[in-house]
């Protein structure tokens, strides 16, 4: 079992991951674990979130366990909620004991469900993304003195175009979205020349996909720094965008944030889209 | 300085990153380099030079690739007896910690995590007891 201990938005974020089958002594040691936290852990947190993974089958003295825990919650002064597969929430309905365990799939339905401000991951994730841009930049392109510029762009008039490019889609605990990094040709080709080292004039498939391992690199930058605070990062596979013209638009009820980049080759963009930077 | 007459194996599912180290390992001085585009691709090259009495003397591999990730061809490496002592980079964005420690445990030589620049690897290349040039 490894567990971690997190603080998050006035949450207490309990996580513990387990190895397919939740023994009953593993149960009660979890309680146990809980109870021995130091009660100055859990000032000016209003919920004890208690995060489950990996469970194929619960213990049988699972929900016991539970209100146990949400008793001692309440006597904290704080409201206790899982966040676990849906067999486990399927559970805390048969054995009606929702009252006492507000269940959740993920943290962002729990975020969502209860009015909790998700504003402070969204912003968390934006500096650390941007800090991985320019570290990536720096590195791959031998670019410094960047200028950045980070809007929330709503009119579609203002959003700029793009010609080359990547895109990858962000599952996290607290979040989803979509992460696209844009050029235009001319600037496409001298930072391929600059990340190959040697001058790039034609646009083979090879090059093309340079743009998907560089969106690869941010993301595992950024992978790095936030899943060990709990936000559990999890990428697919980039996938290059080259044509004219490319208009990044965001699914209705999404925020599209734009990060400017203006460097020395010339203007790279990082768009990112979800529904959470609304917060 | 560096012993550049070793023969070196770079494998990367992506061809822009094979092509920037390569391009690397170039500008050290280095001119036997062949690449592979995953893990069963890079076994079956190493295996195939060995049996010409041309072997590999330094791998350096990505992680995730399709076919056979890196992990796994280290494991296979280090799990074949005719190749023990085969020195195996890894230069990969997986940079988490449970990753680096699977990969330590697995026989790892050295570890870089993308983004990489010529300096940080020639600085990695220049600890391997073979590439060190005999004054």
């Amino acid at each position: 079992m490894n567990q971690i201990a997190t603080k998050q938005n006035g949450c207490f974020f309990y996580t513990i991951k387990f190895n397919g089958q939740m023994k009953q002594d593993e149960c009660k040691e979890l309680f146990n674990t809980i109870n021995d936290i130091q009660r100055s852990e859990f000032k000016d947190q209003k919920w004890l979130v208690l995060v489950v993974e990996n469970v194929q089958t619960a213990a049988p003295n699972f929900c016991s366990i539970l209100c146990r825990i949400s008793s001692f919650a309440e006597q904290q002064g704080m409201k206790f909620a899982l966040i676990g597969d849906l067999k486990l929430g399927t559970l805390i309905t048969k054995n009606a004991i929702e009252r006492m365990v507000v269940f959740a799939s993920n943290k962002e339905e729990f975020y969502q469900k209860n009015g909790i401000d998700n504003k402070e991951n969204v912003r968390i994730f934006l500096n650390t993304l941007l800090d991985s841009t320019l570290t990536t930049m720096k590195v791959l392109l031998e670019l410094d003195g960047i200028k950045k510029e980070v809007a929330i762009l709503s009119d579609a008039k203002k959003i700029p175009h793009i010609e080359a490019g990547a895109i990858a889609g962000i599952v996290s605990a607290h979040f989803t979205g979509s992460l696209v990094l844009g050029f235009t040709m001319d600037v496409f080709k001298k930072a391929m020349s600059r990340f190959l080292q040697a001058e790039i004039t034609e646009i083979t498939p090879e090059i093309k996909d340079g743009a998907a391992e560089f969106l690869n690199v941010i993301i595992g930058q950024t992978k790095i720094k936030l899943n060990d605070i709990g936000f559990d990062i999890r990428q697919v596979i980039p996938n290059v965008i080259m044509g004219q013209k490319i208009e990044i638009t965001p699914m209705s009820k999404q925020t599209l944030v734009h990060i400017l980049c203006i460097t020395e080759i010339g203007d790279i963009h990082i768009f990112l889209s979800t529904n959470l930077a609304n917060t | 300085m560096l012993n550049a007459e070793i023969k070196i194996l770079v494998i990367d599912d992506m061809a822009a990153m094979r092509m920037r180290i390569m391009n690397q390992l170039k500008s050290m001085g280095f001119s036997k380099i062949e690449q592979a585009e995953n893990g069963q691709h890079g076994y079956e090259l190493i295996k195939k030079e060995q049996a010409a009495e041309q072997p590999f003397q330094l791998i350096i591999s990505d992680w995730n690739m399709p076919m056979m990730t890196g992990i796994e061809l280290l494991e296979k490496v280090r799990a074949d007896s005719t190749l023990t002592g085969l020195p195996f980079i890894m230069i990969t964005a997986e940079g988490e910690k449970p990753l680096i420690i699977r990969a330590v445990k697995s026989g790892v030589t050295d570890y870089l995590i993308k983004p990489v620049d010529k300096a940080a690897l020639e600085k990695k290349l220049s600890i391997l007891p073979l590439l060190r040039k005999a004054i």
